[in-house]
């Protein structure tokens, strides 16, 4: 199952290096990675998340919990949290389809934020479910290059 | 307060440490490191004759005092010849910290000469690494490096410091709090914990505990034989447990896993409460996992979180330095006899392994049988990898903790002298004794100059089959006798073709005896039992040098008992044991 792990990090050269060599060099798999500063200067925020089994989950966290630059690690509960991805992609932008791709992106209240005359760059914010439901209607329009943020997710109450 | 250069704040920071001895490898990038070490009496530098032997050598520096060992080699290929030390020392929880030069922090990325990305080489070898790139910093990296080496589960920490920081120039203070946000290690067991481990000692009818690394490395052993006393109950060692229970103790099973007693084994296999102290449950250890002490409920008392139901799943964990919680689970124990279960400890003793003795040329037995009669208690011994490693566990009486340096989790061929080098010079009172094979010893070969300089009486004795013995009996047992690659004395022909050793094979390649000469050593070649014993006599009487005893053993002997890899520990090979 998916796991949503959040690391409180030391804002430091090579960080990330430490905390994605001990998750390959264990051969477990990061499904997404999404890195930024948090609400210290000296410190980022790591939201890493997995599909794996209970087992490799905890051996994960007990490694992040080794590392020295890893302040702070908890598993975000899937009940409790709020998650958002962003993604982006370039779509083809054909006159005879044109309607019906605006009623999609409407209905997933996506926004069309470039256009040229082949082509459109839509963004739609969400969590990660949605945001794979709307890949999908967008796919048959044709879609150039996509990118995906992976999940920011913070839980709702304050982690003691 | 006035300003010093880097390589000074260096120097001061060791000193304050309490660094007497570093091991090390001058080069371009240290060069104002090395001139700064020049005009300091209080630290002995030495000098190694590869990088890999300083690690070592600070690797039995440390694990034969509990000290944090110290070594600064240069950059680019100085630091990655560290890379395997280091390694060596991460897998056994040795603290060590590695100073490694730098190119100038202008030059960094630019492919300069003896370049290399070392923090991020050594990332997964390390404890923790650190990359100075201001002088400001300097000061407090050394102090939380050696911090970090030395507590928790210790390691080693590489502090890579580019040529401009050590020319730099900035005020010392060492006078700082530590205060690391991301690491605060475990000391107490959980007081609930330990009330459940005290009702299960109590419930349980055939206990058994494990002592491990852990137990040597936070100085438990008192502690450890209190506790086993107390609860009567038997007890096995880890390869680098040996020591912390005296061999001769009725309640020491010896050394459990692939090559262990049949007596530990068996007991592991039949107890219902199995305690681990500080150890990891290594696969050499357990055998194959899904019958692993499999009537047994599992307590595991170790520092390292992660190390706990990593590979066998535990009943109860406990968090903690092992000394800390011994002390405190001692006063919460009420003394019991298991009459029944130590006479079935005492049965499965009688079982221990009688090898065969050789007829042309020397077998392990004979050897350990001198060595048991010949060295003092607190003799160390540092081992090198393969089957003299595995005899000297099984056979050699270890009596006291910190007395066996030897490289189990990375199982690192060539670590055995060096460590024997740096073990002797933090121990000049006491025998340093090398036990290595034909094939570890050339690996760290070089260091028979370190030794001769520095006057070292270590003593090594190389089991010389001329095989790379343990992979031959791999061969010889499970690849149908196929020696492929393992016969050191072969001569350039078809290996299908090989019928042992004929007139073309070399006789020695290299002769030891002459090698030792050739350093400053003193070189004795022995070929039978009743020479062993004289030469080791005579090796103990040299205090000045290092005495290397070259003995011609059995090709062909192999290590019993043994569990095949991936084997249930019940599948215990006999092999040439007499029962």
């Amino acid at each position: 199952m998916r796991y949503i792990l959040s690391l409180i990090v030391e804002n430091k050269h090579g960080v990330l290096a430490k905390v994605s060599q001990v998750i390959t060099g264990r051969g477990y798999n990061i499904s997404t990675l999404t890195v930024g500063p948090s609400e210290k200067p000296d410190t980022s925020r790591m939201i890493i998340t997995f599909d794996c089994d209970d087992k490799v989950i905890s051996q994960i966290i007990k490694q992040m919990n080794k590392l020295i630059d890893v302040i702070k690690v908890f598993l975000i509960d899937e009940k409790e949290k709020v998650e958002r991805e962003l993604v982006l992609m370039r779509v083809h932008r054909k006159r005879e389809n044109e309607d019906s791709l605006s009623r999609v992106i409407d209905i997933f209240k996506g926004r069309i934020v470039n256009v040229t005359p082949g082509n459109f760059v839509i963004e739609l914010t969400g969590h990660s479910g949605k945001i794979n439901a709307f890949i999908e209607n967008i796919r048959p329009y044709g879609i150039q290059d996509l990118m995906r943020t992976g999940p920011l997710a913070l839980p709702r109450y304050e982690i003691k | 307060m006035s300003k010093i250069s880097g390589s000074q704040i260096i120097i001061e920071a060791l000193k304050c440490e309490g660094v007497d001895t570093v091991f090390g490898y001058p080069g371009g990038a240290v060069i104002p490191l090395f001139d700064a070490l020049y005009s300091t009496p209080e630290i002995n530098v030495v000098l190694t004759r590869h990088e890999q032997g300083a690690v070592h050598a600070a690797d039995g520096y440390a694990r034969s005092t509990g000290k944090v060992g110290a070594v600064i080699v240069t950059s680019g290929p100085g630091a990655t010849n560290t890379v395997t030390g280091l390694a060596t020392a991460n897998f056994d929880s040795v603290p060590i910290v590695c100073i490694t030069g730098q190119v100038p922090t202008s030059m960094i990325g630019i492919d300069a000469f003896q370049e290399a990305d070392v923090t991020g080489i050594t990332n997964a070898v390390t404890k923790h690494n650190y990359l100075v790139s201001r002088i400001e910093d300097l000061a407090e990296t050394i102090k939380n490096s050696f911090h970090i080496a030395g507590t928790g589960r210790p390691g080693p920490v590489v502090i890579d410091i580019p040529k401009d920081v050590l020319l730099g120039s900035y005020k010392f203070n060492y006078d700082g709090k530590i205060n690391i946000r991301g690491y605060k290690p475990h000391i107490e067991g959980h007081p609930n914990q330990l009330k459940k481990v005290v009702q299960m000692l109590a419930n349980a009818k055939k206990p058994v505990v494990i002592v491990g690394g852990g137990a040597i490395i936070s100085d438990s052993s008192p502690e450890i034989n209190e506790f086993i006393k107390i609860c009567d109950v038997p007890v096995t060692a880890t390869l680098n447990g040996l020591g912390c229970i005296e061999y001769d103790n009725p309640y020491f099973l010896g050394m459990h896993g692939m090559h262990g007693t049949i007596a530990a084994n068996s007991a592991i296999q039949e107890c219902d409460l199995l305690i681990a102290l500080g150890s990891r449950f290594d696969d050499r250890a357990t055998g194959k996992l899904s019958t692993f002490a499999p009537n047994a409920e599992i307590v595991h008392i170790d520092i390292d979180s992660a190390s706990i139901s990593k590979n066998v799943n535990v009943d109860v964990p406990v968090v903690g330095d092992l000394k800390v919680v011994m002390k405190q689970i001692l006063p919460m124990l009420s003394a019991v006899k298991r009459p029944e279960w130590m006479a079935r400890i005492a049965e499965l003793k009688k079982k221990s392994h009688q090898m065969t003795r050789g007829k042309d040329r020397i077998t392990s037995i004979e050897v350990f049988d001198i060595l048991n009669k010949t060295l003092e208690e607190d003799t160390i011994i540092a081992t090198d990898v393969g089957q003299h490693q595995m005899w000297t566990a099984l056979y050699y009486k270890f009596k006291k903790p910190r007395t066996l340096l030897t490289s189990g989790g990375l199982g690192t061929m060539g670590f055995g002298f060096p460590a024997a080098v740096g073990a002797q010079l933090a121990n000049m009172d006491k025998q340093v004794v090398c036990i290595s094979g034909d094939g570890s010893f050339q690996m760290n070969i070089q260091e028979l100059a370190t030794a001769v300089i520095n006057e070292l009486p270590i003593i090594i004795l190389i089991m010389n089959n001329g095989y790379l013995g343990m992979v031959r009996q791999w061969q010889e047992l499970f690849n149908d006798e196929r020696y492929s690659s393992t016969c050191l004395m072969k001569c350039r022909k078809d290996p299908s073709k090989c019928r042992g050793v004929e007139e073309e094979c070399f006789k020695f390649i290299p002769d030891f005896v002459k090698v030792a000469e050739a350093y400053g050593a003193v070189g004795i070649r022995v070929k039978k039992t009743e020479e062993l014993e004289s030469a080791i006599k005579k090796a103990l009487e040299l205090k000045d040098k290092p005495v290397l005893i070259d003995i011609l053993t059995d090709r062909k002997e192999n290590v019993w008992p043994m569990v095949p890899a991936g084997a249930s520990l019940d599948d215990m090979m006999k092999g040439g044991m007499t029962l």
